[in-house]
């Protein structure tokens, strides 16, 4: 089912849920990835997962089409990402190190994480980033977005998402080599 | 230095057997969830009109108490005083009828009196003379 029929199914009330439904049966695998790579933990990237298709499900009759379905749901899902990296921050006093570090525990000791130790190491790496550059690099490197799209979801220009990559590309090589 | 692109890409972040079975349900749960309702529900442009409805009473309310008798004594001193004689004088009034309409305090009966009595001021000697000129039976 394409995203027309999709929001034509949602926007009729006789088959608002099952469109929904469908909705979330599409889409939720790739927001949960998102969400996963940068909670890194399961229980938070669960909650938020629902979070993010709870708010679409309010707010679907406010998307005028404007954007791709897809980019205003990333939108979405990248909002509640940083929104709840920030609490995490505030409520537990903890500087951007020391929420890396308990992040990266989590990578040692999670069972649902299936990488060998170059993986784990470029993990590691990312969690030494800024939140919005590892929220790019993931979007470009892992779900090889175009920058358009990203820009679409983070409200930046290419320009800025195009040096942003650069630089995380560069300060993740550098982590690989020296650590 | 090692290049990223050496790295092979793949998802290393495992769900639990099922997970995205079960996720549409549950998100479909909450989602029919019933909200709180409200006891009554306001129409949408009730919810505007009806705190300026309830502004507008208090001021009328305030504005009734705080109407002062000095304000309606202004309004008194605005009409020409001929005009005002003229209409006591038409009208068919008792000085008995204003006297039972007027609400007294009991300073204003002090005062009153104080004003009546002062007006008495009889020496001893006028007062003898006044008593020995009445007969008594």
């Amino acid at each position: 089912m394409d995203d027309q029929e999709l929001l034509l199914k949602i926007r009729n009330p006789e088959t608002r849920n099952y469109g929904f439904n469908m909705l979330v049966r599409q889409y939720q695998q790739r927001v949960y990835n998102h969400v996963r790579k940068m909670v890194i933990d399961h229980d938070d990237a669960d909650d938020l997962t629902q979070e993010v298709f709870i708010k679409i499900y309010k707010s679907i009759d406010s998307f005028r089409e404007d954007a791709q379905l897809f980019t205003w749901i990333y939108r979405i899902a990248t909002n509640e990402c940083l929104n709840f990296l920030n609490k995490k921050k505030k409520r537990f006093f903890l500087p951007l190190e020391d929420v890396g570090k308990q992040l990266a525990a989590c990578i040692d000791s999670s069972p649902l994480f299936s990488g060998d130790d170059i993986q784990k190491k470029l993990q590691k790496a990312l969690l030494k980033l800024p939140d919005k550059q590892r929220l790019v690099f993931n979007m470009k490197y892992f779900d090889e977005m175009p920058y358009e799209a990203i820009s679409e979801i983070t409200d930046t220009s290419v320009g800025a998402l195009k040096a942003s990559f650069h630089h995380a590309v560069k300060k993740i090589e550098d982590y690989l080599t020296h650590d | 230095m090692k290049k990223l692109e050496e790295i092979p890409k793949k998802e290393v972040f495992e769900v639990p057997v099922g997970y995205f079975d079960k996720l549409p349900g549950v998100i479909q749960a909450r989602v029919a969830k019933p909200g709180r309702t409200p006891l009554f529900r306001l129409a949408p442009a009730m919810r505007y009109a009806l705190p300026v409805l309830i502004a507008a009473c208090v001021g009328l309310f305030w504005y009734q108490q705080n109407r002062s008798p000095q304000s309606i004594g202004i309004q008194l001193e605005a009409i020409d005083e001929a005009q005002l004689v003229l209409f006591l004088e038409d009208e068919d009034l008792r000085v008995e009828d204003l006297v039972e309409s007027i609400t007294w305090s009991a300073d204003e009966v002090a005062e009153l009196e104080e004003q009546v009595y002062s007006t008495f001021e009889t020496s001893s000697e006028e007062l003898e003379m006044l008593i020995n000129e009445v007969e008594f039976e």
